[in-house]
């Protein structure tokens, strides 16, 4: 197959990218290796929508992160994803720390961050009655919120893909052979070329590059460990609470997540090869920090625990043609603050495609908005009445602890990406991911998945290939011995 | 869609059940049973193993049987149940009447309107996260509850060679069950130094099938990418630290967690019941009456049970009550002194004989239980071994409450304790 645009890698950046790319008379496919979206960092991270006080002034980082935020409450809005806008609180312990904040409070202002103010002990107290008592100040930043980056992912690959992009799933790129006109791609179901290739491939960014013979893009990798909270727990904290950096490092956030839950962490460890186990130290790390912040942060509570892996290249992103291989895009390094710059990010990137195809045009049939199966959790009484008045599936709780119906599992199965996991289903409409972890819903979800995949019950899988859940039916179905 | 009726029971399992058909035989009408499921039963439908009723009904039966026992009185006495129907809220008004919030295929959005709720949502179990095991999140690790589904209602196996960690009820049965099926279950390690089954369990599902039980060990990290491949275990010491030198690795597709159940409460919480931190259940009164005035609970929701004949017997006591209309919250606290865990109830009224149903915080050998009222014995009694497995029954006389009567109840503390 012959592509305009061909995306490497289904992380927030390349579905953003896909995104804005599916506004142009293009042929766009985006490849994921995984056997869905966001399956790298953009599955595993706090979730922060930055305001943009960190990064250095001039630098990309800068500038995609504050434009980026800016973005996050109107796209996420026509996007149907659960984002709040809590602001952020940066919370200082000493002399040395409240300095810290100054500077990045000039820092932010030289960014373009709006609205930061600097917190004393009483005010902080009054606008977090969580936080530390032993708290000197915080630097407050309004416009900082949280997104469940998963959902924000899937949404940008459903919206690119209701808008013509060939999302595939379950395809990784394994050569890169570059022509003349652009480049003949090897992947692990056949063969296609591009004119452009877009290399969002995460931690695989630095060998994309080297596989199409471009330059070296030195990687360092860096685990991050949280643990997550009963929803019972969502309400400990208003905001997102940060700690100062300093020498000792970037100290754990504690933060109520997009969907109500509290989230804490991250750890952060040098990795040489990815690995997102969680770690006993790690585990005890985040909490012992997290209790700094955060006294009230109960020992028990927790729902499960998960790792996330920062693709690090130098102190900043890599975005851009590659000098050797002008047809291959560098979108790669992206660390922290990605999730948040990735809209951002997306914009540009999208301008340096279109430079390679001057005889692109707006689609007029464009649509920008797209909508998630509706979450009966938090509709109103009304709301779910005439939901199940539409199809009765909406009266049918499958999933107990977050109350969802088999009519959202089914339309998430029906969306324009459908992704016929347990997990795949737990991302787009929460089954399984309350306290209870699916114990109870696990069956009947796969016997949905079953139907609408049309496969055999013992087909399904929980994640990728070999994730099977049943291991073969009983030895003698129907006349065991008990 | 709104109807009025006199008591919404919340729960269609052995609990709700027996609630409803005592309410209905004392005289109480208008009572309707909401169950999520599509079927009636709860958690019993899917206990296929023989050992319960020897209680209630003197006789051994399957965990459908028991349940069918009661569904057949429920239809006989046609109490209406709406089976796939969820509560999802409830309120309760000035006047105290209260609305019960449902979500159900066939009317959409439910209310009933009613006086009297008996809750009986049974319980959840703990889950890999609650107990915090590190490691990698493959496929294969399954808590007790679903594995038992998968393998007695779906015909599923979930695996082949197999590690249990936790040695509860369930996760012996499933021991035997998997086993049964020509799964290689390779042990089943408990945290603590004894057994948090009943001794019965222990003997019919490992020792009859040399099954290991390795106690005072834990798994402390998980392996596999996409399936499980091992788990790495650890002998654990008295403050229950994993020991480094004992780490062992033991290859295994599967990892059954039968970790701890859960009361299930999140409902209750919508009408500020008061809890019991340790039980996990409401505070209630002798006549399950939780805090707030015409709500009663029983079953598994309440405190977790071991055998399914408590259940039946606390959920009549609650289904006899609110016919009766429902007493108010009886003022004199039950305080349970370590190593009494917990007792049900947590207060009482005295005004008729009851039971105090207590566990203990660890195994308990020639001992006396005793309770005390301002410090003054009212009742002893003897007993030879207490496992926390087992609930313990404590019979409150006539002859105790003349006793206990003769103290001024406004200011009075009862409490249990235990002499060793
Ligand atoms: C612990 C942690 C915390 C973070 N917290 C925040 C935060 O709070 N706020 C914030 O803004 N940012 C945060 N970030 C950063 C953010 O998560 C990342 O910047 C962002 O998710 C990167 O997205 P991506 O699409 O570039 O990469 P990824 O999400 O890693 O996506 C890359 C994708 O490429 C695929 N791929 C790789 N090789 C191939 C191949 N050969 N063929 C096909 N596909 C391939 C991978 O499977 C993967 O899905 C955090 C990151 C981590 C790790
Ligand atoms: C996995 C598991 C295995 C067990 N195995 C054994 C065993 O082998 N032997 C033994 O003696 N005991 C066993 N038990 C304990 C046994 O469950 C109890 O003794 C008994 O079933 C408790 O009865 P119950 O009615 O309180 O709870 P359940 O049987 O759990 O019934 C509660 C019912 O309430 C319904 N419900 C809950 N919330 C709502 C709501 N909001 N709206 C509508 N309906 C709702 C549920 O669907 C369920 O049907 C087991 C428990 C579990 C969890």
């Amino acid at each position: 197959m012959k592509y305009d645009i061909l995306i490497i890698g289904g992380g927030v950046t390349g579905a953003a990218i896909a995104r804005a790319l599916s506004r142009y008379s293009l042929s766009v496919t985006l490849l994921e290796a995984r056997e869905d979206l966001a399956r790298g960092a953009s599955g595993a991270n706090s979730g922060i929508v930055h305001a943009g006080y960190d990064p250095k002034p001039g630098s990309l980082m800068a500038r995609y992160n504050v434009k980026g935020c800016a973005m996050y409450p109107a796209l996420c809005h026509l996007l149907d994803v659960p984002y709040r806008n809590t602001g952020s609180l940066m919370l200082a312990f000493s002399k040395e720390q409240m300095q810290l904040l100054e500077k990045l409070y000039r820092r932010g202002r030289q960014n373009g961050v709006p609205n930061l103010e600097i917190l004393g002990a009483e005010s902080l107290r009054r606008k977090e009655p969580a936080a530390s008592g032993e708290a000197l100040g915080a630097l407050y930043a309004p416009t900082a919120g949280v997104v469940s980056p998963y959902e924000m992912t899937i949404a940008l690959a459903e919206n690119a893909a209701e808008n013509g992009v060939t999302v595939r799933l379950s395809e990784a790129v394994t050569a890169i052979t570059p022509r003349q006109d652009g480049f003949s791609v090897q992947t692990t179901k056949g063969e296609l070329t591009a004119a452009v290739l877009i290399n969002c491939a995460g931690a695989r960014a630095g060998q994309m590059s080297r596989m199409a013979g471009a330059e070296e893009i030195p990687m360092q990798l860096r685990r991050g460990e949280y643990t997550l909270y009963d929803r019972d727990l969502g309400h400990l904290v208003k905001h997102v609470i940060f700690q100062t950096p300093d020498a000792n490092g970037k100290g754990v956030l504690v933060t109520p997540t997009a969907e109500g839950n509290l989230l804490l962490g991250p750890s952060s460890e040098v990795l040489e090869e990815e690995n997102t186990a969680s770690t006993q130290p790690g585990q005890d790390f985040i909490y012992r920090l997290g209790k700094k912040s955060c006294p009230q942060l109960p020992a028990g509570g927790a729902i499960t625990s998960f790792a996330g892996i920062r693709a690090v290249s130098g102190s900043d992103f890599v975005i851009g043609p590659s000098k050797i291989q002008p047809r291959l895009i560098q979108v790669a390094g992206i660390c922290l603050p990605g999730l948040t710059s990735a809209p951002a990010i997306a914009e540009d990137v999208c301008d340096m495609a279109l430079a390679y195809f001057p005889q692109a045009a707006l689609k007029p049939d464009w649509k920008a908005e797209r909508k998630a199966a509706p979450c009966v959790r938090e509709a109103s009484w009304e709301e779910r009445e005439a939901l199940c008045a539409e199809d009765p599936d909406y009266g049918k709780i499958v999933c107990r602890c977050e109350t969802v119906t088999e009519g959202q599992i089914r339309r998430a199965l029906r969306s324009p990406v459908p992704v016929y996991t347990i997990d795949g289903v737990k991302r787009r409409c929460r089954a399984g991911m309350g306290r209870c972890q699916g114990s109870f819903c696990t069956p009947r979800v796969m016997q949905i998945i079953a139907e609408e995949a049309g496969i055999p019950l013992e087909a399904v899988r929980k994640a990728g290939p070999g994730t099977e859940i049943a291991q073969g039916a009983l030895k003698a179905k129907g006349g065991t011995a008990w | 869609m709104v109807k009025r009726v006199y008591t919404v029971v919340v729960g269609g399992g052995p609990a709700g059940l027996a609630a409803a058909i005592a309410f209905y035989d004392a005289g109480g009408t208008d009572v309707v049973v909401v169950e999520r499921d599509q079927h009636l039963g709860g958690i019993l439908q899917q206990c296929i193993h023989n050992g319960f009723g020897l209680q209630w009904f003197k006789e051994e039966l399957t965990g459908p049987e028991y349940a069918q026992r009661f569904i057949d009185e429920v239809e006989k006495r046609k109490i209406p149940c709406e089976t796939g129907t969820m509560v999802l809220d409830m309120r309760e008004r000035e006047d105290g009447t209260k609305s019960v919030y449902c979500l159900s295929p066939r009317y959409g959005v439910l209310e009933y309107q009613c006086r009297h709720i008996i809750l009986a949502m049974g319980c959840r179990e703990r889950v890999r996260g609650n107990i915090k095991i590190p490691g990698t999140r493959p496929a294969g690790i399954y808590s007790a509850g679903l594995a038992q589904r998968l393998v007695n209602l779906e015909g599923m196996m979930p695996g082949h060679e197999i590690v249990i960690l936790g040695s509860g009820d369930i996760g012996l049965i499933m021991a035997r069950r998997m086993h049964w099926e020509g799964a290689h279950v390779k042990m089943v390690c408990e945290l603590m130094p004894y057994s948090s089954g009943l001794p019965r369990n222990i003997t019919q599902c490992l020792e009859d099938n040399h099954i290991p039980l390795r106690l005072s060990t834990t798994v402390v990290e998980i392996h596999g990418k996409d399936r499980l491949e091992g788990v790495t275990i650890a002998a654990v010491d008295e403050n229950k630290k994993p020991i480094d030198a004992t780490r062992e690795y033991v290859p295994c597709d599967t990892l059954l967690l039968s970790v701890g159940l859960i009361p299930e409460n999140e409902l209750s919480k919508t009408l500020c019941i008061a809890m019991d931190p340790v039980t996990g259940g409401p505070v209630v009164s002798e006549y399950r009456e939780t805090s707030v005035s015409g709500v009663f609970a029983c079953g598994n929701v309440l405190h977790v049970h071991d055998i399914v004949d408590f259940v039946s017997t606390e959920s009549t006591i609650a289904g006899r009550a609110a016919a009766r209309g429902g007493k108010p919250l009886a003022s004199v606290p039950i305080q349970a002194a370590y190593p009494v865990r917990y007792t049900v109830p947590q207060r009482c009224s005295l005004s008729e004989p009851f039971t105090i149903y207590w566990r203990s915080a660890y195994p308990l050998e020639n001992g006396t239980v005793v309770l005390k009222i301002n410090g003054q014995t009212v009742l002893k009694q003897k007993f030879l071994r207490v496992v926390p497995a087992q609930m313990q029954e404590l019979f409150i006389t006539e002859k105790h409450l003349e006793t206990l009567r003769g103290y001024e109840l406004s200011d009075a503390q009862i409490s249990l304790e235990v002499e060793l």
